[in-house]
């Protein structure tokens, strides 16, 4: 008899914090970077733009493969992070046209420097180094990280979010873009992934993106809407994105004016996985 | 052996005389010449020639001037062949969509339910209403849409893009497009099976935004500005009303998104078509359009051949007198004018210059030569296109194109024959004419074969080569100004040109063509 009040006992025991667990409704959702920390960001985007140009439509596919690392240098005692992205390595395929282009990198010296707020916003960013293919790199964003509410979320609550980005001219893009996105998240509970309990977020959005700029004599003007929806998952133990996936349609107006013009339709879909990975 | 060394003898001679015949026609072919054409026609107040511009008029009536200055005469007494170039704006207040349900009619709003597509029609139609799934017909993938629906006289309703778009076992090319995935495709098979009219719907199951894309005309668009409307040439090709639908027009036939969803994913796993006729259903669409014709003119001048026979045989030798305009917002202090020195007043002051030289020649060529400038090739090399189409001389009886595009730049020896592989005996004859004149030839790029007029002779069987000093960095810049050409470099092409087209038009030489690969 003995025995058994003890077996129960400890059954008990094993019971109450697993119950404890799975019963846990508020989570404090954040960036913790922890100094001298390192992760691995791959991600894989695969790109599904159309272009109507003279009543034909041009399909260009791509596919985007990126390895890039950072470092936390610093966090200071508002808990904003201080990260050295550093792009390694990047393979470009695109198809268009019948033709199959690959373009591969590896060993690249790409480094940006970024401060984040605990909600993972940025308030900094300032490219240190550079390469003859920062025009692709500058297109993987490296160094955004999704937003976290910063506070305690219950699972099931909604929080939005509105992210305006400008985008400057750069080699890789004659346009200077402003997109806005408003997003809706819901914390929809924890699950176990891999060995680990996990939170999934998800995701639903709009995006709206006019930009102007001008090549070859020619002004250029751009004006689109969009939708995106995806989920990610939040180690709460770590404070950290474990990985994500993004996808996102736009339907984009390009006019030409000058020597030519033109007016473009535009449809762009695009899928992004990212995984991130601590360095041990 | 004595026979031989007559022969050879008279040949000589010949050659001589040949020789000879050309120094007068040479003589006049003049760096001065060619430097007061392309300071007229390269100068500010053309404001870089644009297609269609006043500006291009007054080109064309220099051009004629000139001609009339020479022994050439006109076309049906006029030097100007007129080109159909248009630009089409969508007249918003006479489109309209409704659609009628049994007794239910409901009126759709332009731009947020529905817009029509670039090749739209300006007309209207109405009558009821045929779901055609993808509106595909592959016979080569044992796949047709209007399998057992009679669209004929009919409104159709098909759904973007085509089966298993995101499958990459799809049996349409895995997740890469195949040709009937294209709009225009579709509407050309939605006309062949007797559609009057067609409504485009972005696929659910694949795509999460199903606005009305359609084409974005400025009469629609609160960033572009009225006059950004590309010029076209107007083909003649029958259309009917074509727009794009949205979710709002989905929901009225389909009564959710849902239900269009399901019949797609019915489509994509059986790959058997789900097409019928809406019950009850009418339907009226009207698409109208702002049509603004332009006047744009070919400058085409003929020198009659003194050879009874092969006089009714045609040298034709030409060159685009346009260029691209101005930039048109202006910064302070910047140039905003292409004045397209090289590209092409050169060319067309070479075709000048070499008409000027056959007129100067004592006897005309057995052959006619005809000299041609075209307008609008950069917009897509629209007047060689339209004269190839309507030419004002057969074209099998035109036995060679030497076309001039930009022939003043790039040092003073150097040439760029564009299309020698696919024109092997206009080729050699050039080739060798170009030794003689200490011009050494730069095999040109393949592409830039299709990139200027010639080609859409080539296009038609005549052997045609572009002949060119070659593309540079102050190409489609407002750096391309007179300042910047070598008259004596476009002087030497054209003494090219004329010696070519002098050898070709004096003896029954016929030259054949390769076709590309």
């Amino acid at each position: 008899m003995k025995r058994n009040f003890v077996k129960t006992l400890f059954l008990f025991l094993l019971v109450i914090p697993g119950i404890h667990l799975y019963s846990q409704n508020t989570w404090l959702l954040k960036y913790q970077f922890e100094k001298g920390k390192a992760y691995d960001q791959i991600s894989r985007t695969t790109q599904d733009i159309v272009q109507t140009v003279n009543g034909q439509d041009i399909k260009i596919l791509s596919e985007i493969a990126s390895t890039n690392s950072f470092q936390v240098e610093n966090r200071d005692a508002d808990g904003n992070a201080t990260l050295l992205f550093s792009a390694q390595d990047l393979s470009v395929r695109s198809a268009a046209m019948g033709r199959d282009t690959t373009l591969k990198y590896t060993g690249m010296k790409d480094k940006v420097r970024v401060k984040l707020t605990p909600a993972g916003k940025s308030l900094s960013s300032v490219v240190v180094d550079s390469s003859e293919v920062s025009s692709i790199v500058s297109q993987l964003n490296m160094g955004d990280m999704r937003h976290l509410p910063g506070k305690e979320v219950k699972v099931g609550e909604t929080w939005q979010d509105q992210l305006v980005v400008n985008k400057e001219k750069s080699a890789g893009s004659p346009i200077a873009m402003e997109i806005t996105t408003d997003t809706e998240y819901t914390l929809k509970g924890s699950e176990p992934v891999n060995g680990k309990e996990l939170l999934k977020i998800a995701f639903t959005g709009t995006m709206n993106m006019k930009g102007k700029g001008m090549q070859m004599g020619m002004d250029m003007y751009l004006e689109g809407t969009g939708k995106n929806q995806g989920f990610f998952y939040y180690d709460p133990a770590a404070f950290m994105i474990v990985s994500s996936e993004d996808n996102s349609e736009m339907e984009i107006s390009v006019a030409v004016t000058g020597p030519q013009n033109l007016t473009i339709p535009m449809t762009q879909s695009v899928k992004s996985v990212t995984t991130f990975t601590e360095r041990k | 052996m004595k026979l031989s060394v007559f022969l050879l003898l008279i040949l000589f001679i010949a050659g001589q005389i040949s020789g000879k015949n050309t120094k007068k026609g040479l003589s006049v072919i003049t760096p001065e010449l060619l430097r007061q054409h392309i300071d007229f026609l390269a100068s500010d107040s053309l404001k870089g020639r644009n297609t269609p511009s006043p500006e291009l008029e007054l080109a064309a009536d220099y051009i004629a001037k000139e001609f009339a200055a020479l022994s050439i005469r006109p076309v049906q007494n006029s030097w100007f062949q007129p080109v159909p170039i248009i630009s089409r704006n969508l007249d918003i207040d006479r489109c309209q969509l409704a659609i009628t349900l049994g007794d239910q009619k409901k009126n759709f709003r332009l731009k947020t339910d529905y817009n029509p597509f670039e090749m739209t029609a300006d007309t209207v139609v109405a009558s009821s209403l045929v779901f055609a799934g993808y509106g595909i017909t592959a016979p080569e993938y044992q796949y047709d849409d209007y399998d057992g629906v009679d669209v004929r006289g009919k409104i159709v309703l098909i759904m973007k893009h085509e089966p298993g778009e995101k499958d990459t076992a799809s049996c349409f090319n895995g997740i890469r497009e195949t040709r009937h995935s294209q709009t225009s495709v579709k509407l050309e098979n939605a006309m062949k099976h007797g559609a009057i009219g067609l409504m485009i719907v972005t696929d659910p199951l694949n795509h999460m935004l199903l606005n009305p894309q359609g084409h974005p005309w400025p009469a629609l668009s609160s960033f572009m500005t009225q006059d950004n409307l590309p010029v076209e040439m107007k083909d003649g090709k029958r259309t009917i009303p074509c727009i794009q639908v949205g979710e709002t027009v989905v929901k009225a036939l389909f009564g959710s998104v849902d239900s269009l969803r399901s019949i797609q994913k019915s489509i994509d796993q059986s790959l058997k078509p789900r097409s019928f006729e809406v019950p009850a259903s009418g339907c009226l669409l009207q698409t109208a359009l702002k049509i603004t014709r332009y006047p744009v003119n070919n400058v085409i001048g003929i020198l009659e051949g003194s050879d009874p026979v092969l006089k009714n045989e045609f040298v034709v030798i030409g060159g685009h007198y346009d260029h691209v305009g101005v930039q048109k917002v202006q910064r302070q202090g910047e140039d905003n004018i292409f004045n397209g020195a090289d590209d092409n007043a050169s060319g067309t002051a070479g075709v000048l210059a070499v008409a000027k030289a056959f007129s100067a020649m004592k006897k005309h060529p057995a052959r006619s030569v005809v000299f041609i400038l075209f307008a609008g090739e950069e917009k897509g090399l629209f007047g060689s296109q339209h004269y190839c189409d309507h030419p004002v001389v057969p074209l099998d009886k035109s036995v060679v194109m030497l076309n001039l595009d930009m022939i003043s730049r790039n040092g003073s020896d150097t040439l760029q024959l564009d299309g020698l592989a696919y024109n092997p005996d206009l080729a050699s004859i050039l080739m060798s004419e170009a030794r003689k004149l200490n011009l050494r030839n730069y095999p040109g790029e393949e592409d830039l074969f299709k990139r200027s007029d010639h080609y859409n002779f080539y296009r038609k069987g005549v052997s045609a080569i572009n002949i060119t000093s070659g593309l540079h960095s102050d190409y489609h810049t407002v750096r391309d100004n007179p300042d910047s050409v070598d008259p004596a470099k476009a002087a030497l092409i054209s003494r090219l040109i004329f010696k070519t087209a002098w050898k070709i038009a004096g003896e029954p030489i016929y030259l054949k063509t390769v076709p590309i690969r």
